[in-house]
């Protein structure tokens, strides 16, 4: 488990690496925290390294995604897997946050 | 003051010339219109000038002259006569010109389609208002008492009205083309360009004016000053070179010199220099006059493009160059000229105003009054008036060349030419009218000449067609009768002829007989004459006909009284008749017939139409009437050939056949009646049937035959009847077929009769009706049979499938096609305990009911010993003792049993006697079952029967089927054979049982086509899934403690077994997020203490699905009844709950949860 960060002038870029289950989510949230500190800029959260999300993982991403929408931010996702989609699209969450195939992809749709 | 008097002269004749140009007006827009309104443009022109003028005196003058009032009105002179100043009537007669000017610029504009009471209302609105008050503007000082009007003071400079009276005029001559609209057709889908009909009259027009505006220009200095040579100079120069550039334009652009542009370009030049002749150089003059040119040619272009249709160019000419030359003033003079005091571009900017104030004011009015007389009182002519021309339609007026259009066009509507149009003498017209009727006479004289040939030559023709009219009777014509009538009919039209008869003659005694062959032109008037022709008797010696008979050639006469026979002397000369005329038919030398034909007397005939009945005439058609005579013997001739060969025909048909006519008398019987009935050849003709029947030796039921063949003749039907006779003694059936015999009206003639002895026939259907009867009984109690034998068949037999629907170890399916005659077959399953299937297929010998019965004996035997018994062998040993024991029908049936262990594969099966099955592999191998364990069952007692064991694995079929289907025959005799069946069989698309048995009975059914089905074809499908509580699933079990970290563990485990059991990656990363959800909520909230709690995971792999069992020691929770969230939330109102649940449920096949006993069980199942 493995968080990285990478900050662009449109966004800064979250490379989980690891799968976002019940063991590692919360130690994900809080580290994808600290490195966002008070700078809720747009966030790209990378999961190409990720291969699969549990609802832990997801409460992580939902939790960060409504705080960054109060400062006027928005949360993508790019780079998942079909596992990790299918468990966005069944836990209703491809239709709140944009999900993109590539980071270029999403950098570019802000 | 002696200057005063040269001015008043110069003025004076400045005031003629102008009213000179009124002259040019109305030749231009008169030519420049279609002749059809030519009168009405002249008349609007002339009127017009008259009308402003009235106008203009009364108050118009006044207004522009008058004492201003604050420089936007005259108020004083109104019905100017002011005498003592000689001057100032001199300016004013100068000035009425001008106002006639402005007034007939609307003329030619509105020309061709506004209403003569519209354009004079239009010229009241110039005259009257629109003008005088914008003179006033300008002008009013010039008068030369009183203060100027307010452009005036402000150095406006139009000085001989550019603006005043030009684009005054121009400005309401839109105006008024915009409200009446285009001439009809002028922007119609083709543009039609209009053209004028008198150019030359235009050019003399222009010519006119161009003179007039030497008084125009040259006489607005109001007196015979320095400058006036020069003014008349600028206002040539101008026009002259307004006229070139124009055909320079119209050459360049147009690619020919259009005239009517080329006089436009030079009254566009005129109008150009008129605000400034006074104060320009020649040279600007030139210019002034070429650019005007351009404006005249744009602003016509232009006007075409909006669809505004000016009828001669007016408002290109005034408005456009008006304006024009407005602006000109200040840009070409030069400024120290200019009098106002003002700069070049002052100047321009008060010339502007001037220009503006003008379209608001004349614009402005014409638009409102206009627009508002227009609503009152249409101005436009309605559209017919508009085609016929106003020339006509306002005015009454009209041309020569309109008149003899209107005669020639009467001439053409009434197709009628003969009469000559109306010459006006010693006019162009008066020649083209002659000339019309030259033509007309010669036409004429053609005509009749025509006509006369025609004539003759339909006169020559007729006897020929008469001729060819007779051989084509003769050829299409049924009957020798309709043949003769239609000669008769075709001689008596060719000929005049009022009546027209014919007579035969009597074979034997060559008498003459009168027939009912007649042309009567009035059958009331000539009725008393056919009675006594048809009362004739033996007058063949006499008269006309006599002599024809004689002679065998026609005859005429011209004094019938003389020469027709004495029977009718009397009634022909009663009814007038003069003429006569007779020609026989000759069949070789024989006369057959005669025709004679009769006329009236003119005078009787009422009729004065001379009718050539001269010698020469009679010998042309008598040459005809021979040649007709010759075709009707041809006839007749075929026709007694004709009747000879059918007599011969009707005499040799086996059947008696009559003919009788409308009294019942016979016309005909061929020789089997008069055999059949005892009667002598020919002695029935003529006779009834109650008359001959007393000649008979057949007793015959003469009643019964008068009622059908009244019904025949009532009813127009054909009878059918069949009836009994006595002959020699004996009863016999005749079946009699009466029919109408109709002539060429549809009307009964006649009675047509055939009658055949159907005695024996009678006979022979009865016995072959017995025999029917027979069969059918016979048949009926065989389909009895048939069916109480097939409703045994199949209520014996399962027909519901799925059978057991909650059981996934394996799938049956089943199938049982009866042939006609029940063949006996069976087939069955049925649990014998929780995880034993048998299942068995059999035939029994024999058909129909008896084997329905062992059937179902056999089948029922069977499942109740397969309950207490579960060896397949004991259970048929068994099954055989009871069936074998005193079998006296000596019935057996064919079995292959089988009993599937559900929880192994293993498959212990007996084969008595039957087909051998098949055992499909999963690798797609067929295996033929092919050990007999002992004899067909129900044959003989005590036999001991064996049985074979051996595994089938997941996925392997049992194929079973009875002799119906390897038996079955094709059109060929072919035997499907199991050949065909294996090859069938092994098809690797099939899957499921039922796909196997409808495969193969649809192999069958098209196998054999139409060859009836001889045996049942049963099929039976079983296949083997594999177990779900048996050995054969892999278990797998996990334990863990109840902390979260203990998770992965649980997951790494899972993830071994799952890689060792070859699960899909996709499905053990879902049972990842599976186990990492239902552990994670069991660990965080099954537990209410703090101890250590262990957590079970049973897994449990068969071919097909996974089974895994989370069990726990919490509090009781079912997570089923937790509610799944909202997916269509969006970010804001999303909460965290219950994801994880429905992230479970969403990933496997079946959920469900159990509460045993102190433990929560969930089982989740996927499919793999």
């Amino acid at each position: 488990m493995e968080i990285t960060s990478k900050f662009t002038d449109s966004a800064l870029i979250v490379y989980v690496d690891g799968d976002l289950t019940t063991a590692f989510s919360s130690e994900a949230g809080a580290e994808i925290d600290r490195i966002i500190d008070d700078n809720l800029q747009n966030v790209v959260i990378n999961v190409e390294n990720v291969n699969y999300i549990a609802s832990t993982g997801l409460r992580v991403i939902l939790g960060l995604g409504k705080r960054l929408k109060e400062h006027g931010s928005e949360l993508v996702i790019c780079c998942m897997n079909s596992t990790t989609r299918s468990v966005f699209d069944m836990a209703g969450f491809s239709k709140i946050f944009r999900c993109f195939d590539s980071e270029e992809e999403a950098l570019g749709n802000f | 003051m002696a200057n005063q008097h040269l001015d008043i002269a110069w003025l004076l004749i400045c005031a003629a010339l102008v009213m000179l140009m009124q002259a040019g007006f109305s030749c231009l827009e008169s030519g420049m219109v279609r002749s059809k309104n030519s009168i009405n443009v002249a008349a609007k022109n002339f009127t017009g000038f008259c009308l402003s003028s009235a106008i203009f005196w009364l108050f118009g003058f006044g207004i522009m002259y008058g004492t201003s009032s604050d420089g936007l009105f005259g108020k004083t002179g109104f019905m100017f006569n002011d005498t003592a100043n000689s001057w100032l009537m001199a300016f004013f007669i100068f000035q009425i010109g001008f106002c006639a000017a402005a007034t007939s610029i609307l003329s030619g504009a509105v020309a061709e389609r506004m209403s003569f009471s519209g354009y004079l209302m239009g010229a009241a609105v110039i005259s009257g208002i629109a003008y005088p008050v914008v003179g006033h503007w300008a002008w009013a000082g010039a008068s030369g008492g009183g203060s100027g009007g307010w452009l005036q003071e402000i150095g406006f400079i139009d000085f001989a009205g550019g603006t005043v009276v030009h684009s005054v005029g121009g400005w309401i001559a839109l105006a008024s083309i915009l409200i009446i609209g285009p001439r009809m057709g002028r922007f119609s889908t083709k543009r039609i360009a209009i053209h004028g009909h008198d150019l030359p009259m235009v050019t003399l027009g222009v010519f006119l004016l161009w003179f007039g505006w030497f008084g125009f220009n040259g006489g607005s200095t109001f007196g015979i000053t320095p400058e006036v040579p020069g003014i008349i100079v600028n206002t040539s120069i101008s026009g002259v070179f307004g006229t070139m550039v124009a055909l320079l334009l119209v050459w360049r652009i147009e690619r020919f010199p259009e005239v009517t542009m080329i006089l436009n370009g030079s009254l566009a030049g005129l109008v150009g220099i008129t605000a400034s002749a006074h104060i320009m150089t020649p040279q600007s003059a030139a210019i002034i006059g070429s650019i005007a040119a351009v404006v005249m040619y744009a602003t016509s272009k232009l006007l075409d493009r909006f669809h505004i249709d000016d009828a001669v160019g007016a408002v290109p000419v005034h408005l456009g160059a008006g304006v024009w030359g407005t602006l000109a003033v200040a840009l070409f003079a030069d400024p120290s000229k200019f009098g106002t005091g003002l700069g070049r571009w002052e100047q321009l900017y008060v010339q502007v105003i001037g220009i503006g104030s003008a379209f608001a004011w004349a614009f402005g009015i014409g638009i409102f009054v206009l627009s508002l007389i227009h609503w009152l009182l249409p101005m436009r002519i309605d559209p017919r008036g508009e085609r016929v021309g106003l020339n006509t339609a306002e005015h009454g007026a009209s041309t020569e060349i309109l008149d003899l259009l209107a005669e020639m066009d009467a001439q053409r509507s009434a197709n009628d030419y003969s009469n000559p149009v109306n010459v006006e003498p010693h006019t162009e017209i008066g020649q083209i009218a002659r000339q019309y009727n030259q033509v007309l006479a010669d036409i004429n004289a053609e005509q009749e000449r025509r006509k006369a040939v025609t004539e003759n030559l339909r006169q020559q023709t007729k006897s020929l067609q008469l001729m060819q009219g007779t051989a084509s009777a003769a050829n299409q014509a049924t009957t020798i009768e309709d043949a003769i009538q239609a000669c008769l009919e075709s001689i008596c039209e060719f000929g005049n002829w009022q009546i027209g008869h014919c007579f035969m003659v009597e074979d034997s005694s060559k008498e003459l007989v009168s027939t009912n062959i007649w042309h009567l032109d009035d059958a009331t008037r000539f009725s008393a004459f056919r009675q006594a022709t048809q009362d004739m008797k033996n007058e063949n010696g006499l008269g006309l006909l006599g002599q024809a008979l004689a002679d065998g050639k026609p005859v005429w006469s011209n004094d019938i009284e003389a020469d027709i026979d004495s029977s009718r002397q009397k009634v022909s000369e009663q009814i007038g008749i003069r003429y006569g005329a007779a020609f026989p038919v000759l069949v070789g030398e024989e006369v057959v017939a005669l025709l004679e034909f009769f006329a009236l007397d003119q005078e009787a005939l009422g009729d004065s139409t001379p009718i050539n009945r001269s010698r020469e005439y009679y010998e042309s058609v008598l040459g005809v009437m021979a040649s007709v005579g010759t075709q009707l013997g041809r006839i007749v001739e075929r026709e007694r050939s004709e009747a000879t060969r059918f007599k011969t025909v009707v005499d040799h048909m086996p059947a008696g056949v009559h003919l009788r006519d409308l009294d019942g008398r016979f016309i005909l019987v061929n020789r089997n009646y008069e055999e059949f009935h005892g009667v002598e050849n020919g002695f029935a003709k003529g006779k009834t049937l109650g008359e001959v029947s007393k000649s008979m030796n057949v007793e015959i039921p003469i009643d019964e035959n008068l009622v059908s063949d009244r019904e025949v003749i009532n009813n127009n039907a054909i009878v059918e009847k069949e009836h009994f006779v006595v002959r020699e003694g004996e009863l016999r059936t005749v079946a009699d077929t009466k029919f109408p015999i109709l002539d060429a009206t549809g009307k009964v003639t006649a009675v047509g009769g055939i009658q055949l002895d159907v005695t024996e026939l009678k006979q022979a259907e009865e016995e072959l009706q017995n025999a029917y009867e027979i069969i059918r009984e016979q048949k009926e109690r065989m389909e009895d049979e048939l069916n109480i034998g097939r409703e045994i068949q199949m209520d014996m037999i399962p027909l519901v499938f799925p059978p057991f629907p909650d059981r996934r170890e394996f799938s049956i399916f089943a199938a049982l096609e009866p042939a006609r005659e029940v063949g006996g077959d069976f087939y069955d399953f049925h649990f014998v305990d929780h995880d034993k299937l048998c299942a068995c297929i059999g035939d029994v010998s024999g058909k129909g009911v008896p084997s329905a019965l062992f059937m179902a004996m056999t089948k029922t035997l069977l499942k109740s010993r397969a309950n207490d018994d579960r060896s397949i062998a004991s259970i048929l040993t068994h099954v055989n003792d009871e069936l074998s024991h005193d079998n006296e029908s000596s019935m057996f049936a064919t079995v292959f049993a089988a009993i599937l262990d559900l929880s192994t594969g293993e498959l212990t099966y007996t084969n008595a006697g039957h087909n051998p099955p098949y055992i499909k592999r999963k690798d797609g191998k067929l295996e033929r079952l092919d050990q007999r364990h002992g004899p067909v069952v129900g044959a003989v007692e005590g036999i001991v029967y064996k049985e074979m064991r051996l595994t089938m694995q997941p996925g392997e079929l049992l194929f079973l089927y009875t002799d119906g289907v390897t038996e079955a025959i094709n059109s060929k005799g072919k035997f499907f054979s199991e050949e065909r069946l294996s090859k069938k069989l092994a098809a690797k698309n099939l899957k499921k049982p039922e796909a196997y048995v409808s495969r193969i009975v649809g192999a069958v059914k098209t196998f054999a086509g139409e060859v009836e089905q001889a045996d049942d074809i049963t099929l039976l499908a079983l296949k083997f899934h594999g177990t779900s509580d048996g050995e054969l699933a892999t278990q797998y079990r996990i334990v863990i403690k109840n902390q979260l970290s203990e998770i992965d563990s649980a997951n790494d485990q899972f993830l071994s077994f799952a890689r060792k059991f070859k699960i899909p990656g996709e499905i053990s990363t879902k049972l990842n997020i599976v186990f990492d959800e239902v552990l994670n909520n069991i660990i965080s909230y099954a537990y209410n203490d703090t101890k250590e709690h262990k957590i079970e995971i049973e897994i449990e792999l068969s071919s097909y699905r996974l089974i895994v069992r989370f069990i726990d020691d919490g509090v009781p929770f079912n997570p089923l009844g937790i509610k799944a969230p909202d997916t269509n939330q969006s970010l804001e109102d999303r909460k965290e709950g219950g994801i994880g649940l429905h992230l479970v449920r969403s990933m496997v096949d079946g959920l469900s949860y159990q509460r045993k006993i102190d433990k929560n069980v969930m089982t989740l199942t996927k499919k793999l």
